[in-house]
């Protein structure tokens, strides 16, 4: 009740960003964490932020800006501001094709090869994670490929992304129907413990996946990230412009070890960004090879 | 901060993650001395390394850079040759004369690496060498580069060589014509229409597109005399051409012969199959076009998917509507085809022709919901009072919100006091856009029986009943009902407190007891409704409520400080500027920045000291808000002379 403007109706208090308030939200965006929002998408901004305006009590755009800036409250919103500017739709098993492709080829290789190396510890880094959807859809492919095996390995997910707030829905692993809607029935059998109309991912898959906050623009905190294996970073990059995504790509070459694979989103391409890694071309998906 | 001395022994290791770091570092360094190891790794086997040096190059540029890089132009290695390439395109520009030299170089490949290196400079400098090689140069790659090249850098001084390049060979012809179209320049209309004469059908089309690209009206005569001996295909490009050039509506003046040969290649073009040809035919048919055309563009208006195309699709209707009520666009309102008549109620609703409204009321009733909605949207636009009673039966028999909403929009703008009942009704519906559709109408409806109603909600035990009675009230008369705005001022929920107090803002002016009420809510709870009752008396011209805005700076919340500083501001009080200097002591810097923004506004040599005063601290922010601020107060005194 303590807003019932904000919650019910806006009696005609609608805000419009100016192109020189666009501009600078924009530029403190990407300084921030990286993420270009292209002209194109200034509405989208707006709608999305309009709601932010109304609930802080703002004057307009030019205000929240400052807010972002200097208001006490201003760590809390910038949790608010990340889940507004990523999208986070994602759902389990998203892009089986490429997941087979993960399943079969590259991850069956890489255990393979490390079984001959006498080692048993997987590292794979899902950067980007949202709200846990795709590293905990790893560490499933991981179970299902080495079943009973599993507990003889040493095997971490590293899970991150921009956004508290996602980090913490991951971390509570509670779905709904409509994430799991790619996945296969035998696996939600398998993997997840029915809640009400809700599914709650098992603990023995949750313990492989270690979540963290993380921004990709900031080099230091990349360079901590324990060397990897595999690199999913699937419809992240696209918030990116060419220079950041240059950055990210970088930063990835330099975290995957000797023969590691990087993962991306099946419409997102390299091509314009970096030639470091090979494309290895997979009937229904094409996975980035770092050299030996 | 890394070690340069490290950096340079880093680009020197054995170790690859080594090397990349060490690049890295040395593009953030902007390290000039790290340029010859840097061009040394692209030549390394490693491809991580590769791109590390490359990345620096690039991020380090400079004469120094581009002169250590052109000698891998040379190499037989095609990856470095290629990376060489790549870099230069981006840092190129750093050493123009470097790059000049390469022009004059005896191996054909390096005169068409430096063309197309000259090509990214975007420096006018670059168009002479250009020029000289797409006149002069023995090789045609060499002019065909060139020719690229000017295209690529549009400027209007490289007109004249392509000109007389037009004579070329087809090759470099493509490439002149394409440079050409991008600079638009006058000049080129006739070496164009030349080059026609003696083209393959391949060049004429791309000359008729570039003619289009640069606009002349010169080139029209000629494009039209072309049409009836062009195969189609060409025919179309011109019509596209034409159309491009003239706009719409200048196609009306032309004369009754070329009209009439336009006409006809207009209905042909509508069915090419390059939609920028068909959406030019569209265009020129909306003046030129009659019955025939109207029903050939309704089918193409009916087939495009308006999520993928809206704007495209928009632009149709539009052109449709220009047409006018033919007999295509009523026959396709009671087709079956819900495409068809859904293009058909757009373009009606564009229109000004009288018999639409009647013929959307008769055709309403048997069409589906999503038609229903955007007939109705279209009715309570257009129509008159011949709607009042369609309207007045929306509100009986239909149940679909979007629907309401045009019968409210309809039945407030034409005062239909008949439809009170079913507008009050809405205040209770389901969706809040509804609601407050319904609520706006309400208000502009008005009257005596409109007020009785939104009195008597104001006593209702629902809080949103409350506040939309409040609200309405305050439109409507506030000063009349203040005893309603006054019991209003100490409701529980707070937002219908804030809303009370804008309904008085209107009444403060010259009315004693509405500025009491409305100061008294400074002593609200609620700083969000401190912060209104602050909005409001800033609004209010009445000089006695200075005092109150200036005790809001001593409120314990930092936003109603923020207001009543903007409040003040607005003023433009000079007594406020003693008040609020202090408060340039505050940590919260949001407020130092709007008590800046306010003494900019307010004036005068003790805010202009104030503002010379923070202008030296040692915080830029601070510094270029007090910069403006004392802009603003030099501007406003120039321009009050």
């Amino acid at each position: 009740m303590s807003s019932l403007f904000s919650k019910t109706i806006s009696l005609g208090k609608d805000h419009k960003i100016s192109d020189a308030e666009f501009a600078q939200l924009r530029g403190y965006i990407y300084d921030l964490c990286g993420i270009f929002i292209a002209d194109n998408r200034k509405y989208l901004l707006e709608n999305r932020l309009a709601n932010r305006i109304k609930h802080l009590n703002l004057k307009g755009y030019g205000e929240y800006y400052h807010y972002l800036q200097y208001d006490p409250g201003r760590k809390a919103e910038l949790g608010k501001l990340f889940e507004v500017i990523t999208t986070n739709e994602t759902s389990f098993f998203r892009n089986p094709p490429q997941l087979k492709v993960f399943h079969e080829n590259i991850l069956a290789e890489v255990v393979n090869d490390l079984r001959k190396k006498g080692t048993k510890r997987l590292r794979i880094w899902s950067a980007g994670c949202s709200t846990g959807e795709e590293p905990y859809t790893i560490a499933i492919i991981i179970h299902e490929l080495l079943k009973s095996e599993l507990g003889l390995w040493d095997i971490k997910i590293t899970a991150n992304d921009l956004s508290e707030k996602v980090l913490e829905s991951a971390q509570v692993g509670l779905y709904n129907e409509y994430t799991l809607r790619s996945t296969p029935p035998e696996l939600v059998a398998r993997h997840f413990d029915k809640q009400g109309d809700l599914f709650k991912i098992k603990d023995n898959v949750k313990k492989l996946v270690s979540l963290g906050q993380i921004n990709l623009s900031d080099r230091e905190q990349l360079k901590r990230v324990e060397r990897s294996q595999i690199v999913f970073c699937r419809n992240v990059i696209i918030y990116f412009d060419n220079e950041m995504k240059r950055k990210v790509i970088g930063a990835f070459y330099d975290n995957l070890l000797p023969g590691g694979h990087l993962i991306i989103g099946h419409s997102e391409s390299l091509h314009n960004i970096s030639r470091v890694f090979k494309p290895v071309h997979h009937p229904g998906a094409i996975i980035y090879k770092k050299e030996e | 901060m890394p070690d340069v001395k490290e950096i340079l022994e880093g680009l020197r290791s054995d170790d690859n993650e080594v090397l990349r770091e060490a690049a890295f570092q040395a593009g953030e360094l902007d390290l000039k001395d790290a340029v010859p190891l840097l061009v040394g790794l692209l030549e390394t086997s490693n491809i991580g390394v590769q791109e590390a040096a490359d990345n620096a190059l690039r991020r380090i540029a400079g004469p120094e850079a581009v002169q250590s890089v052109i000698p891998l132009l040379r190499s037989e290695n095609a990856p470095s040759r290629n990376m060489a390439m790549d870099i230069l395109r981006v840092i190129g520009c750093d050493d123009l004369h470097a790059v000049f030299g390469l022009m004059r170089d005896e191996d054909p490949d390096i005169r068409i690496f430096a063309a197309d290196i000259l090509g990214t400079t975007a420096n006018s400098l670059a168009v002479n060498p250009l020029c000289n090689a797409l006149l002069k140069d023995p090789e045609v790659n060499v002019r065909y580069q060139a020719a690229v090249s000017l295209g690529v850098l549009a400027m209007p001084e490289a007109a004249k060589c392509l000109n007389l390049a037009m004579g070329d060979e087809e090759w470099v012809q493509y490439a002149v014509i394409e440079a050409l179209a991008k600079i638009k320049h006058s000049s080129s209309v006739d070496a164009l229409v030349k080059g026609m004469d003696r083209s393959s059908d391949l060049v004429a089309s791309m000359i008729i597109d570039a003619l289009a690209e640069i606009g002349n009206v010169k080139a029209v005569a000629m494009l039209m005399r072309r049409i009836p001996d062009s195969p189609t295909a060409l025919a179309n490009k011109i019509v596209k051409a034409v159309v491009g050039i003239l706009g719409g509506k200048a196609l009306t003046m032309l004369s009754d012969h070329d009209r009439e040969t336009l006409r006809l290649a207009m209905l042909k073009a509508v069915e090419d199959e390059d939609e920028e040809v068909q959406d030019a035919a569209i265009q020129g048919l909306a003046y030129l076009g009659g019955e025939r055309a109207s029903k050939a563009i309704i089918g193409i208006a009916a087939g495009i998917d308006r999520d993928l195309n809206q704007e495209r699709l928009d632009e149709i209707v539009g052109h449709l509507a220009n047409i006018g009520l033919t007999e295509a666009i009523r026959s396709d309102l009671d087709s079956a085809d819900a495409a068809r008549a859904e293009v058909a109620v757009e373009a009606m609703g564009r229109m000004t022709d009288p018999a639409v409204p009647r013929l959307l009321m008769d055709a309403f009733w048997d069409k589906d919901l999503n038609l229903q909605r955007r007939m109705a949207w279209v009715l309570s636009k257009l129509a008159g009072p011949e709607a009042v009673d369609f309207f007045l039966d929306l509100f009986a028999r239909h149940t679909d919100g979007k629907v309401l909403k045009s019968a409210v929009k309809y039945c407030s703008e034409h005062k239909v006091q008949q439809s009170l009942d079913s507008m009050f009704a809405l205040l209770e519906h389901k969706y809040d856009d509804v609601k407050e559709a319904a609520l706006e109408g309400c208000v502009t409806l008005g009257g005596p029986e409109v007020t009785a109603r939104f009195l008597d909600s104001a006593q209702s035990r629902d809080p949103m009943q409350r506040l939309m009675a409040i609200y309405a009230i305050g439109k409507l008369d506030a000063r009349a009902n203040i005893q309603t705005i006054k019991q209003a001022l100490g409701d529980e929920v707070p937002d219908i407190r804030k809303i009370a107090l804008e309904a008085l803002a209107g009444a403060c002016e010259d009315d004693r007891e509405s500025r009491e009420l409305l100061i008294a809510g400074l002593e609200d709870e609620n700083s969000e409704v401190r912060c209104a009752v602050v909005e409001q008396l800033g609004e209010c011209c009445s000089g006695d409520v200075v005092p109150h805005l200036l005790r809001a700076l001593e409120d314990g919340d930092d936003w109603v400080k923020i207001r009543a500083v903007e409040a003040l501001g607005a003023r433009r009080d000079p007594q406020a500027v003693a008040h609020l200097a202090p408060l340039l002591h505050k940590s919260n810097r949001l407020i130092v920045l709007k008590v800046l923004e306010s003494l900019g506004e307010i004036g005068g040599s003790a805010a202009f000291q104030t503002l010379i005063d923070i202008s030296n601290c040692d915080e830029p922010e601070l510094v270029r808000a007090a910069e403006a601020a004392m802009e603003r107060i030099q501007e406003e005194q120039g321009s009050g002379g």
